[in-house]
């Protein structure tokens, strides 16, 4: 079965990868850089695309930091869901769309089928070594935002929708949520539809992070940092 | 009367939608729908009605934007007959009103206050969060008894992520007139959209889905398969050929010294504001093996008889359960070259094909186009309305 790397090796060493059809929620205190853990979490391998949904950070800084980051730009597509209450005249492209607001889940939902069938269309016009359908890294940027302005019951059913499409096409989804800002209830509704969590604390010297869950294990907490480029440095 | 702007459903649907209805469109996650609310909120401006959008999600100049980039439609032209409440608008109200019936109030003093000041003929409301904040029936409600002067006809669309017995189960509680479900086939990615008739209050149609295309933003029905079968020189291609905007025919030079088809006509045509593909079989009897082949999913049959031929009727009445297999599809007998002479009655043809009062009999000439239009506008109007 295929096999996702980080090329983080404390993480990588420890739990080997993610297996194909994960996913996997990140919970994480403010500031202690939650989307830039999942960004590196979704960096594309060779042969990967990676489909970022942000409701907040533009497609324009998320693309610097994936560029910055040595990603190709054909390996990257963004929902922004930010933008366009700005500028509404931004115009959609192949590999970045854009919708006005997070209130409009049935945009997103259009807009994302429509991001993938592209990927899939695009990998069989132009074939590469590989599998089919090709490898995607999905990261939704946040949960917290969704929730602040849908339904829990809503938001619960939209991320069981796109849950099992990531699980029937064998790629992977990670979804970042605020841990301060909902109760344990939200928390452990969400963490349902998951195969296992990014938890994330405050350490003495820094914050610190482990897997649980991912066939049963869980990682030691290991202290992280990021580099000048914002990669991902794991200690351990 | 509003028509809904898309030909073929406004045949469907006789029209239109009547004045002062109340209308559902209900997506389900990853199809290709929101085309459908678009198209009959840009029909209402351009017949000049006074319409309102109530849309949560975005600011009325970003809507507009959308709607220009993705579907042509510049509502920008129309703005003296659209009003709008935006996100803002929404957020204002809610901000103001942090108790649930003060919103609910406040909600419905605005909405009754802009459809009888603006005398507002259509209303179009996209439910997201108004649905989460007074649930579905309770968001519905708030457009219950707008104290208008006119009927006002009112539109919504919904995202149901909650599957249809939800829906059905919400519908039960809260009926609308005219419901339409759109959802997709999805394999690896979503390939294709349909829509069903789910409730029509004003006629006697069956629930019927049928599948779309989304091209530049308008939407149009397709009919995938319609089977065209029959004996040997019963006049099969000429048929398809006669009612095709574009087409071929695999044949070759048959023992009469005329062309017999080998393999299968194609035809492509629009009818009634549907896409059409026709495929004719073969009508030779060593072709049998792949008639079922090509018969496979076929929405329609049209079997073709050759009135200047009654001894083939046995071969026809075979072609005819061959095609049909098992499966239960609308059926038009058409007797072809009725402008020969010829001696059989539809009451002759009736008892050899064995088929019951509900199948329409056309005797017609395939080479004339006008009788080949009647007999595809009848097929579609037995797909869309056959009781299965």
């Amino acid at each position: 079965m295929y096999s996702y790397q980080f090329g983080i090796p404390a993480l990588d060493d420890q739990i080997g990868g993610l297996t194909s059809g994960a996913n996997v929620l990140i919970l994480a205190p403010p500031l202690s850089g939650a989307e830039r853990i999942a960004y590196n979490l979704s960096f594309p391998s060779e042969s990967e695309y990676s489909v970022l949904l942000s409701t907040d950070e533009r497609a324009s800084e998320i693309l610097n930091f994936f560029k910055l980051n040595g990603t190709e730009r054909r390996a990257i597509a963004i929902i922004d869901a930010i933008t366009k209450s700005d500028l509404p005249n931004v115009p959609d492209t192949d590999r970045m769309k854009f919708i006005a607001s997070p209130v409009d889940l049935t945009g997103i939902s259009i807009k994302m089928s429509k991001m993938f069938s592209g990927i899939v269309d695009e990998s069989l016009k132009t074939p590469k070594p590989g599998i089919f359908p090709p490898p995607i890294r999905f990261c939704v940027n946040s949960l917290s935002t969704f929730l602040m302005y849908r339904k829990l019951e809503v938001m619960y059913q939209f991320v069981h929708v796109i849950s099992a499409k990531i699980k029937k096409n064998e790629w992977i989804g990670l979804y970042t949520l605020n841990n301060e800002s909902f109760d344990a209830r939200t928390v452990s509704v969400i963490k349902q539809l998951m195969n296992g969590v990014v938890e994330v604390r405050e350490g003495t010297d820094s914050f610190e992070l482990r897997v649980v869950g991912l066939g049963g294990r869980m990682t030691p907490w290991l202290p992280y940092s990021f580099d000048p480029n914002g990669k991902l440095v794991v200690e351990g | 009367m509003i028509y809904t702007g898309i030909d073929a459903l406004d045949g469907l649907l006789e029209g239109g939608i009547p004045d002062g209805s109340r209308v559902l469109f209900s997506i389900e996650p990853e199809a290709d729908g929101q085309h459908f609310l678009i198209s009959m909120l840009h029909t209402a401006v351009i017949t000049g009605k006074k319409t309102l959008v109530i849309a949560p999600f975005t600011g009325k100049d970003a809507y507009y934007v959308d709607i220009a980039t993705q579907s042509h439609y510049h509502l920008d032209c129309y703005d003296e007959l659209i009003s709008f409440l935006d996100q803002h608008d929404v957020e204002a109200i809610t901000r103001q009103n942090p108790d649930r019936n003060a919103c609910r109030a406040a909600w419905r003093d605005r909405i009754r206050s802009i459809v009888t000041e603006e005398e507002i003929d259509v209303v179009v409301v996209y439910l997201d969060v108004l649905s989460d904040y007074f649930e579905f029936a309770g968001a519905v409600s708030l457009f219950d008894d707008l104290g208008s002067d006119k009927p006002v006809t009112i539109a919504f669309e919904y995202f149901n992520l909650f599957g249809e017995e939800m829906l059905n189960s919400i519908l039960r509680e809260t009926p609308c007139d005219l419901v339409i479900t759109l959802q997709s086939g999805a394999g690896v990615v979503s390939f294709f959209n349909y829509f069903t008739l789910h409730t029509v209050s004003w006629l006697p149609l069956p629930a019927r889905s049928l599948p779309y295309i989304v091209t530049e933003g308008h939407i149009v029905p397709y009919i995938p398969k319609i089977v065209v079968t029959g004996p040997s020189n019963s006049g099969k291609t000429t048929f398809v050929k006669n009612i095709s905007e574009s087409g071929m025919s695999v044949d070759r030079l048959g023992v009469l010294g005329t062309p017999t088809t080998v393999a299968l006509d194609i035809g492509h045509m629009a009818s009634k504001g549907f896409d059409i593909n026709i495929y004719g079989t073969p009508g030779q009897e060593r072709f049998d093996p792949i008639v079922p082949q090509l018969a496979r999913n076929a929405m329609g049959v049209i079997l073709m008889v050759d009135v200047t031929h009654p001894d083939q009727m046995a071969r026809a009445l075979k072609l005819k359960t061959i095609v049909e297999g098992n499966a239960v599809v609308p059926l038009i007998v058409v007797a072809n070259k009725a402008d020969l002479e010829y001696s059989v009655t539809e009451e002759e043809i009736r008892t050899a094909l064995e088929i019951g009062p509900g199948t329409p009999v056309f005797f017609i000439s395939a080479t004339d186009h006008r009788q080949c239009r009647a007999v595809i506008d009848s097929m579609v109007d037995q797909i869309t309305r056959f009781e299965y």
